[in-house]
């Protein structure tokens, strides 16, 4: 039992180092400018976060199983791009056109994913080359369907999801939640979400020992599609508006989201639960450096630098680990 | 890896295979498809679009043999101009700024590097990250507006025909092919992209070589960046978003993913 | 020990495999029982552990077929296998360090709640590993992290993974070799008790004493081939050893032994990530061996004075001068005159994509150029001469060293060391996985290097190629140099080797 419990203390030894993260920005943020902590500012960071957080669940199941998917951006974009187009068809689309609409992005997304999935699945391409190529061919899909211009203009219908109100929550936060919820404990308790830690640990022990490999790489890039097609969806009804550009970076983020929320690049390791953390973090920053009045350049810059900082730290903690584990424990010593 | 030799061999033909359907197409579907003015057009596009993608595309054949990547390419191209371009107008000195230029390329080539072979971080995260960074820099500096109205002096030194231009480019492209296939320091570049751990056992100085491909990669943005600033005339913060991509896919067409980079030069 | 029964249950017959150059299993045929231990002993390269792999679904059988409880066996890959009820259990264990001992287990076949739903059931997973743990009297928690375990318990965990398949024939490849006495001990109880519930055991093992502790039957295999099977009971120690071997000791490993020169490698307490304190000599004109279980730390240490592993304390002397270099790399080794040849070749040794000669000069690329430039006729010349002197067998240096034979890639390894010229040259497990002709020859090249006055370090697991090339032998367990024994003084002796590297003590006699 006593592994069992040093496990546990592991782990929450783990979050908190992210929460006092979390902490100490929004404590940082809020001294500087007053209006951090004001309900209305804490909303939009939680709403922020959610999208995100969407995207990342995708990124955060490629990461565990020791790949990853460049293309969320570029899904999120041309599912995005997809709904908006076919809802511009009506002057004021109804809640039916909306689910249509919702519905066209999911299979946008999952068409993407299932793209990447075979080629990196089934025929075992590189999955970093793949999935930049998929990357590439969004955006630029993206482009040609609007001819490069940004459509906006949606009814309450479209915002609902993105915008409205459930009672005094948003009703944003409730959709993340439940799909973080769902895919948490799917992660957690189903062959599936089993096998992809499996496979990130070692891919070779995983086939050796009957998981079908390509199987559950295809499937995590499908969901991941499909989650950054909702993403893409959720966006555009949240900023009322969609374009080309509109989810340029998004990659980026879910990447650092991940790998922040403690998921490591070696692969096996981490979680959804760190994710939402990495998420929320990340939305924090951005948020905080806007009030205080950075400019979008410079906030750009400062996330970048953030994030390739956290990299820096994933990566040297890795080698730190990796010799530490190596070395020898001597029984007199 | 031969799967992945023969998808790229399909995508080779299959490009071919597209521009020739595609002039099919055109040709048919317009009467001016074959004028004279419209011609001169391409060649003018081709020629100026050209030099600037060869380039880069050498630079990024020898970062791929490594099995790196560089897609802070096109950032670096933004920046190092910009940092030129600024320079330039404020000293009026044109050598002064060519040459911070392409300091700068080489310095942003050695971070690159330094990320990828010593803290060894992944290609495509430290080179993203890069270009964020840099992409977000170059919009501060410039504030989101453009630089033009060069001195003089610039004019009068870029002032050469395009053919100079492409002539100049083939002439590097010879060079650096020249470089990874008939000299030691090619021999060693490939020895680290076919197994880098055999290739430090065999005596190769790993994480010099690296460093140094990056570093060239980011002088040959650098250069591009001169190169275009005189055909636009100008300098923004997006030049070059798609620069990545392109170098990428015309290394990729032209057969370099495996060890046998013979570089093609698909003038897209 | 229970008398196995005489069913038969599985049945190979002239099965063979081969791969580019060389036969590795020539119409092998035998057969194992029900509830027997069956052992399959054989020299490096004897075939063994391929003809195990082809068991458990792994490699594909180029001919010949084999029966299993009389019915055709024909395994596509190792699920099929593991279906089948054959299970097996790798020299370098398949393991998931992340996941817990239950997680490693069950992967693959996680037990469900409700089976419409397709939940785990992480409980009943807990408990059902708990069950075969105890069953097997295994100390071991369920909900263990694997990578906190030691090597032998990790072994526990595959053995209890093999067994919850429930399978019908579980087979080991070289499972004791970086066990200690104990661990042994307890491996074998346990093998002892699934032979009692009619399981069957076939395992690869290198030693006499086990083949007689628990033997049951035990097949001899030699260079590809089936030499025969004899009933343990009944066996003479001689009669195996000749199977095994086919000739005397002395033919194989021709050294011309001769006076020490001058020190060339002296290692002083040097200390590192898995050995530490670790002093040792080799002199000019000297073989020395390096003796050790897997896992001793012996290619560390070798790294280490390769400049491909960190040093933490201690000294390296090279020619009489101590190492001074604060950053310090295999190309700094090399131009101190050491070579290393590292025991993957594949992975650490060789650029498999390229052609042979390109392999041959990448060492010494300064010998083939002008300046920057590469000389590509001087390469050919220099790589042919090579190829010609090492007798490796090609039809052009051209051609990819992926195609050539285990034997044949290890010669283009020497080949390319050999061109430096070095003074000091580390082997690690120089012969592994290669034919006799080419373990001879190479043998011929390590006696020639030391009668010019080069210093040679072998690392091998090999232990009578260890005894008959060397001219001390250090011995090595758990990080730690435990001793160093002298041919001069007294003659090798197998069995006070193995003793050392398995259970430590002193071996100054």
């Amino acid at each position: 039992m006593n592994s069992q419990r040093n496990g546990l203390v592991k782990k929450m030894a783990r979050i908190p180092m992210i929460f006092w993260g979390i902490l100490a920005a929004s404590i940082l943020f809020g001294s500087l400018q007053d209006k951090f902590f004001l309900w209305m500012n804490v909303e939009n960071i939680l709403r922020n976060t959610a999208i995100l957080l969407i995207v990342s669940i995708g990124m955060t199941m490629a990461i565990l199983s020791g790949k990853i998917d460049l293309s969320v951006g570029g899904t999120m974009t041309f599912a995005g791009m997809a709904s908006a187009v076919f809802l511009k068809q009506f002057a004021d689309p109804a809640a039916s056109h909306v689910a249509a609409a919702l519905l066209l992005a999911v299979v946008a997304g999952a068409a993407v994913g299932a793209v990447n999935g075979y080629f990196i699945g089934v025929k075992k391409y590189d999955n970093w080359l793949i999935s930049f190529a998929t990357m590439s061919i969004t955006f630029g899909l993206a482009q040609v369907v609007t001819g490069g211009n940004i459509i906006s203009g949606f009814n309450k219908s479209v915002r609902f999801l993105g915008d409205g109100k459930i009672g005094a929550v948003s009703v944003l936060l409730i959709v993340a939640a439940v799909l973080v919820g769902v895919m948490w404990y799917a992660l957690r308790n189903t062959r599936f979400g089993m096998h992809i830690y499996a496979v990130g640990d070692s891919e070779q022990c995983a086939e050796l020992s009957g998981v079908w490999v390509g199987k559950v790489n295809f499937q995590i890039y499908l969901l991941s599609g499909i989650f950054a097609g909702i993403s893409g969806f959720l966006l555009l009804s949240k900023t009322n508006s969609m374009g080309p550009i509109a989810a340029e970076g998004y990659e980026f983020n879910a990447i650092a989201a991940t790998i922040v929320g403690g998921t490591s690049f070696d692969g096996g390791k981490g979680g959804l639960g760190g994710t939402i953390f990495g998420a929320l973090f990340i939305a924090v920053v951005k948020n905080g450096l806007q009030l205080i009045g950075f400019s979008v350049y410079l906030q750009q810059t400062c996330v970048g630098v953030c994030i390739l900082a956290i990299i820096l730290i994933d990566v040297l903690g890795s080698h730190v680990k990796r010799k530490k584990r190596m070395r020898r424990q001597y029984k007199d010593a | 890896m031969r799967k992945t030799k023969w998808k790229w061999e399909i995508r080779k033909y299959s490009r071919a295979f597209l521009l020739l359907a595609l002039l099919l197409f055109f040709s048919l579907a317009t009467d001016t498809f074959w004028s004279f003015d419209n011609w001169s057009n391409v060649a003018n596009i081709v020629l100026y679009q050209a030099p600037v993608l060869i380039l880069l595309s050498i630079g990024m054949t020898l970062v791929i043999v490594l099995k790196g990547i560089d897609l802070s390419i096109g950032a670096v191209v933004a920046f190092s101009s910009t940092i030129a371009a600024i320079l330039m107008k404020n000293t009026q000195n044109v050598v002064l700024g060519i040459l911070a230029g392409i300091l700068v390329g080489a310095l942003m080539g050695l971070l690159n590097g330094i990320l990828i072979a010593v803290v060894k971080i992944p290609p495509y995260i430290a080179t993203i990250s890069v270009q964020w960074i840099l992409k977000g820099v170059t919009n501060i500096i410039l504030q989101g507006s453009s630089l033009y109205q060069f001195p003089e002096g610039f004019k009068r030194l870029m002032q050469s025909t395009a053919w100079n231009y492409l002539l100049v480019s083939a002439a590097v492209a010879l060079a650096m092919g020249i470089l990874l296939t008939r000299t030691t320091y090619g021999r060693n570049i490939y020895a680290i992209g076919i197994n880098g751990v055999a290739a430090k056992i065999s005596g190769v100085r790993t994480e010099l070589v690296m460093v140094s491909v990056y570093m060239i990669i980011g002088v040959l943005g650098a250069i591009t960046g001169i190169i275009y600033m005189s055909f636009l005339g100008g300098v923004d913060a997006n030049i070059g978003a798609d620069f990545p991509i392109r170098a990428i896919s015309a290394t990729l067409v032209g057969g370099t993913y495996l060890e046998e980079g013979r570089e093609a030069f698909p003038m897209r | 020990m229970g008398i196995p029964s005489k069913e038969v249950r599985m049945e190979i017959r002239h099965i063979c495999k081969s791969f580019p150059g060389v036969k590795a299993v020539d119409d092998v045929s035998f057969d194992i029982r029900k509830g027997e231990i069956h052992v399959l002993i054989g020299e490096n390269g004897a075939g063994k552990s391929t003809l195990l792999k082809m068991l458990a679904g792994i490699y594909s059988i180029d001919a010949g077929e084999i029966l299993l409880e009389g019915k055709p066996y024909h395994p596509k890959n190792v699920i099929d296998a593991q279906k089948n009820g054959v299970a097996m259990i790798h020299q370098e264990l398949n393991m998931m360090q992340n996941r817990t001992v239950a997680q490693n287990v069950f992967v693959g076949r996680e037990p469900y709640r409700m089976e419409k739903l397709k939940l785990v059931d992480h409980r009943r997973m807990l408990r059902e590993c708990r069950e075969v743990l105890e069953s097997l009297d295994i100390d071991l928690q369920p909900d263990a992290l694997v990578k906190d375990l030691s090597i032998a318990q990790q072994q526990m965990v595959e053995l209890t993974k093999a067994i919850s398949m429930r399978s019908s024939l579980l087979i080991m490849d070289e499972p004791t070799s970086s066990l200690t006495t104990k661990e042994i001990d307890n491996l074998f109880r346990i093998t002892r008790q699934l032979k009692e519930s009619g399981t069957s055991v076939l395992f690869i093992s290198h030693r006499m004493e086990e083949i007689l502790e628990i033997g049951d039957r035990v097949t001899v295999m030699r260079d590809g081939c089936y030499v025969g099977t004899r009933e343990v009971e009944h066996l003479e120690m001689q009669e195996l050893i000749t199977m095994m071997i086919g000739r005397s000791l002395e033919d194989v490993y021709c050294r011309n032994y001769q006076e020490a020169g001058r020190e060339a490698l002296r290692l002083q307490n040097l200390t590192g990530l898995r050995f530490r304190n670790v002093s040792l000599e080799v002199r000019q004109g000297e073989v020395v061996g390096l003796a050790g279980l897997v896992g001793a730390g012996r290619t560390e240490i070798a790294k280490a004075v390769f400049g491909y592993e960190p040093v933490e304390g201690g000294s390296i002397f090279v020619q009489g001068e101590e190492l001074k270099e604060r950053f310090y790399t295999p190309r700094k080794a090399i131009q101190k005159s050491i070579s290393f040849l590292p025991e993957n070749r594949k992975e650490e040794g060789l650029f498999l994509d390229w052609p042979i000669r390109s392999n041959i000069t990448q060492v010494a690329l300064n010998q083939i150029s002008k300046g920057i430039f590469i000389d590509k006729k001087k390469e050919e010349s220099l790589s042919d001469s090579q190829i010609e002197a090492l007798k490796i067998i090609t039809t052009s240096g051209e051609k990819k060293v992926l195609e050539l034979s285990g034997g044949n890639q290890q010669k283009v390894v020497v080949a390319k060391w050999l061109m430096t010229k070095s003074r000091v040259f580390i082997f690690d497990e120089p012969t592994r996985g290669i034919d006799v002709g080419a373990k001879s020859e190479i043998y011929e090249i390590i006696d020639r290097l030391a009668s010019e006055g080069a210093a040679i370090l072998i690392i091998s697991s090999d232990m009578p190629e260890l005894i008959g090339l060397s001219d001390r032998i250090y011995t090595m367990k758990d990080g730690e140099i435990i001793g160093m024994l002298d041919r001069k003084k007294k003659a090798f002796s197998q069995e006070v080797i193995l003793k050392l590297i398995m259970e430590g003590g002193c071996a100054d006699e």
